[in-house]
């Protein structure tokens, strides 16, 4: 028998803590490991899909992925393409800012004030069921061809989800909250500072993830409907020339700039919202 | 000083629509004592205590506190509520801070006195968490601390254990013995727990249903310091749970 020294478990509680933690985060490593593979692996299947099918389809309607690539980087290098995603881009950005900005406002304020709403909400509910797009001609006769009638689109498309989603969040306040900031004594504003505006965050974001889908929407149909523009234009034209590979790398040129959006408002909502996410 | 009064309710009535959820209800809370409501749910104690801050109005009658009736909430008055009511966007600290907060005490002085508040609960080294971070009691701790942070004459609070499971329950009740001892603020605590009201209160009004009114009002003879078992095993304490229990079952008929 070989005498070992026994250290009492007591004593090796940390140590074995330790252990715990590190074998926790191994297996959490792990099933990200498991997860991101999946995607990969998806991503290889249907880009292999993609080339096969495209490799043997008539040029006109599908092409492989690799031509698809080449034709976007002749875009890029050859035709310009950058001005017109900077274009594109630069007009989204200005009517998303305005017409969140406006969205924000309102919906606050109708959802605060019952008065307010009785005044505005009918029109607002109206114009929310309306298609938008039945609305672009009327704009093009108002304001033109331009890039104000297309920032204009654009803030009509941005400020109806976040108008009723901000409406939304406010009306739902949690009263027994109300109470508190009450009970201690709150001001009008202090209750807006300290309780609304923090309650109603989540909910302006969500409404800006939804904004992001429709303002890009706005942005093709105002670059169609209108003077001929950014990236829309460079889509109307190619795929009116049956240039199919161009055409569908500048629809994956649009797809990423909806993913990019998208995770902007996500990091954002971190930002403003880390209770949100947190534990 | 000791019979001096903190708040009185005179003829207090309120109607729900058309039904009376209080009918004449008369009742003084002396200064620096504990006392405890008791009723079933529905015998309006909790619309007693809201009109007691001043969040509601009685229809008829009046809330008197230091001399002057209350209309509208009270800095002096603070309450804790039996759903926590921590703001989910606040940590611990922030939380705690919050009355301080809105009546912009200098930040060294109530740095002091959230620190204290934290301490005093038991919840030192949780500051910067957020109340989703916290189990149900812990969290009805913070709700205590923020309303001990005030440093109210009165406090509030509406069934605060109503919320957490029985072990827990007892060690808050505990722990509210201890905090109490030590502060020594008036409180009126709302319970329908007939052995959490004999556990914590000097004095025990018991009320009745429909319309909600007082039906007795009951001395405690239990020295303190008090523990919750030293509460169980003393000889009044049996007595005074057979008749709070009487008065409900009788009122309730």
């Amino acid at each position: 028998m070989v005498e070992t020294a026994q250290v009492p478990l007591a004593e090796r509680m940390d140590e074995i803590a330790k252990g715990v933690q590190e074998r926790r985060q191994r297996e959490a490593r792990r099933k990200q490991i498991t997860l991101w593979t999946i995607r990969i692996v998806s991503l290889i299947i249907v880009l292999t899909a993609w080339q096969i099918y495209g490799y043997h389809s008539i040029v006109i309607v599908f092409v492989p992925f690799t031509t698809v690539i080449q034709a976007g980087v002749d875009l890029f290098v050859n035709q310009n393409f950058g001005e017109a995603v900077i274009y594109s881009v630069e007009t989204f950005l200005i009517g998303m800012v305005i017409g969140a900005a406006l969205g924000i406002a309102v919906g606050l304020l109708i959802g605060w004030s019952k008065k307010a709403e009785a005044a505005t909400g009918f029109y607002i509910y109206a114009l929310y069921a309306t298609p938008m797009v039945a609305l672009v001609p009327l704009i093009t006769l108002w304001f033109g061809f331009e890039l104000i009638a297309q920032i204009i689109i654009i803030v009509l498309f941005v400020f109806f989800p976040v108008v009723v989603t901000v409406y939304n969040g406010v009306t739902h306040v949690d009263r027994s909250l109300l109470d508190v900031g009450r009970v201690f004594g709150a001001s009008q504003p202090q209750l807006w500072r300290h309780i609304v505006l923090p309650a109603v965050v989540p909910f302006i974001m969500t409404g800006m993830t939804q904004a992001v889908a429709m303002g890009l929407v706005g942005m093709f149909i105002a670059e169609i409907f209108t003077a001929l523009s950014g990236i829309g234009a460079v889509l109307e034209t190619q795929a009116n020339a049956y240039h199919t590979a161009p055409t569908l790398a500048t629809i994956l040129v649009i797809m990423v700039l909806g993913v990019v959006f998208r995770y902007l408002v996500s990091l954002l909502q971190k930002r403003l919202a880390p209770w949100f996410t947190e534990a | 000083m000791a019979d001096s009064l903190a708040l009185q309710c005179q003829n207090v009535c309120k109607w729900f629509g058309s039904t009376a959820v209080l009918l004449d209800v008369n009742l003084d809370v002396r200064s620096r004592e504990f006392l405890c409501i008791v009723g079933p749910s529905g015998c309006g104690k909790t619309t007693l205590l809201r009109m007691m801050d001043g969040l509601i109005t009685p229809d008829y009658g009046t809330i008197v506190l230091d001399g002057a009736p209350v209309t509208s909430p009270q800095p002096s008055i603070a309450m804790v509520f039996q759903d926590f009511g921590l703001f989910p966007w606040k940590t611990v600290y922030n939380n705690v801070a919050f009355p301080l907060t809105l009546r912009r005490t200098p930040k060294a002085e109530a740095d002091i006195r959230i620190k204290n508040a934290i301490q005093l609960v038991g919840l030192a080294g949780s500051e910067a968490k957020y109340p989703k971070q916290l189990s149900g009691g812990m969290r009805q701790r913070v709700g205590l601390a923020r309303a001990l942070a005030a440093q109210p004459e009165v406090m509030l609070m509406d069934e605060p254990f109503a919320s957490v499971d029985a072990q827990v329950r007892e060690m808050l009740q505990e722990e509210l013995l201890r905090i109490w001892s030590e502060v020594q603020q008036t409180v009126v605590f709302i319970t329908h727990s007939i052995d959490e009201a004999i556990t914590l209160a000097d004095r025990i009004v018991v009320m009745g249903q429909k319309p909600g009114r007082v039906v007795s009002t009951i001395e405690v003879d239990i020295e303190r310091p008090r523990t919750v078992s030293s509460v169980r095993r003393h000889p009044s304490y049996a007595p005074l749970r057979d008749s709070i229990w009487s008065m409900l079952t009788s009122a309730a008929l």
